[in-house]
């Protein structure tokens, strides 16, 4: 993975994110950083990326909304976006995987979580 | 009422010493507020809602230095290079987190529930009656509750 796009308006929560991305081997990645929704979308319009990283609940812009401006452009389609939220519920991740959403995963996040949900795109860039 | 309080103490424990252990690495212990006084410590302070199933206000109260601490192992930097404006953010996220975890724990599998931004705040003295306390790391935090409608938090819990 070459580009990792994260948005959060927590710059706490992206540190996180970076470190534990870090952790399960994907520190050679270049992190771009968007404290909304707006910001996020702007970014990966701006040069591809090879997946986006975006909390649920921001200012301007919240996950769900990136999340559908992402699913409705014809360039966008593709990019896994994997959503993170401390406000999460089942009924909530059946929704954003019903969106396109790649995965959905519950704060607090650490290094373990995050390699499993990302396993099939790092194993499918191994293959 | 007690048995509310017994229980939402009990979660609050749970969810509280969950979110610092996987953030910071930093175990809690439950003491009374007399106990968390008497360190004097400066205190910081944010709010939050819980705007659905009903509306409910969460408060987490930190001190200054544990936050700082926490700040430096979770970001590797000298206390010189922290800023303000980092402590702030540290502690709105611990919150959002927290507040995340502890809906998730007191409602029914698959209810829905929508939390607020963080906000500041100043507000030095507790005025809820369920104030939950807390030591880590030899520093007091508390976590305070406030319902608009406690009936109608009781009949949605996870009892």
């Amino acid at each position: 993975m070459k580009r990792i796009v994260i948005a959060d308006d927590s710059g706490t929560a992206r540190m996180m994110i970076c470190r534990c991305l870090e952790i399960i081997g994907l520190a050679d990645a270049e992190f771009a950083e968007a404290e909304n929704g707006k910001e996020g979308l702007k970014l990966v319009k701006q040069e591809p990326a090879d997946l986006l990283i975006s909390d649920l609940n921001m200012p301007i812009m919240d996950g769900e909304s990136l999340l559908k401006w992402v699913k409705a452009s014809p360039k966008l389609v593709d990019l896994p976006v994997l959503i993170i939220t401390s406000a999460g519920n089942q009924a909530k991740t059946d929704k954003l995987l019903e969106m396109g959403a790649f995965a959905v995963l519950n704060k607090p996040i650490n290094p373990a979580m995050l390699s499993e949900a990302l396993a099939p795109l790092i194993n499918s860039e191994d293959s | 009422m007690e048995e509310l309080t017994t229980f939402l103490h009990q979660k609050t424990t749970e969810v509280l010493e969950e979110t610092l252990e996987n953030m910071a690495f930093v175990s809690i212990e439950e003491c009374t507020s007399d106990e968390a006084l008497n360190l004097k410590q400066q205190m910081l302070g944010v709010n939050l809602l819980i705007t659905e199933p009903e509306l409910l206000e969460m408060r987490l109260n930190v001190s200054k230095e544990l936050l700082y601490q926490i700040a430096e192992t979770m970001y590797t930097m000298d206390r010189d290079e922290l800023n303000d404006q980092l402590i702030n953010d540290l502690l709105a996220e611990i919150l959002n987190t927290l507040a995340g975890r502890f809906m998730t724990e007191i409602l029914p599998p698959d209810s829905d529930f929508a939390l607020s931004i963080p906000e500041l705040s100043d507000e030095e003295e507790s005025t809820s009656e369920l104030t939950f306390n807390y030591i880590a790391e030899d520093f007091p935090l508390s976590v305070e509750i406030k319902a608009a409608e406690m009936d109608n938090l009781n009949s949605l819990l996870n009892t």
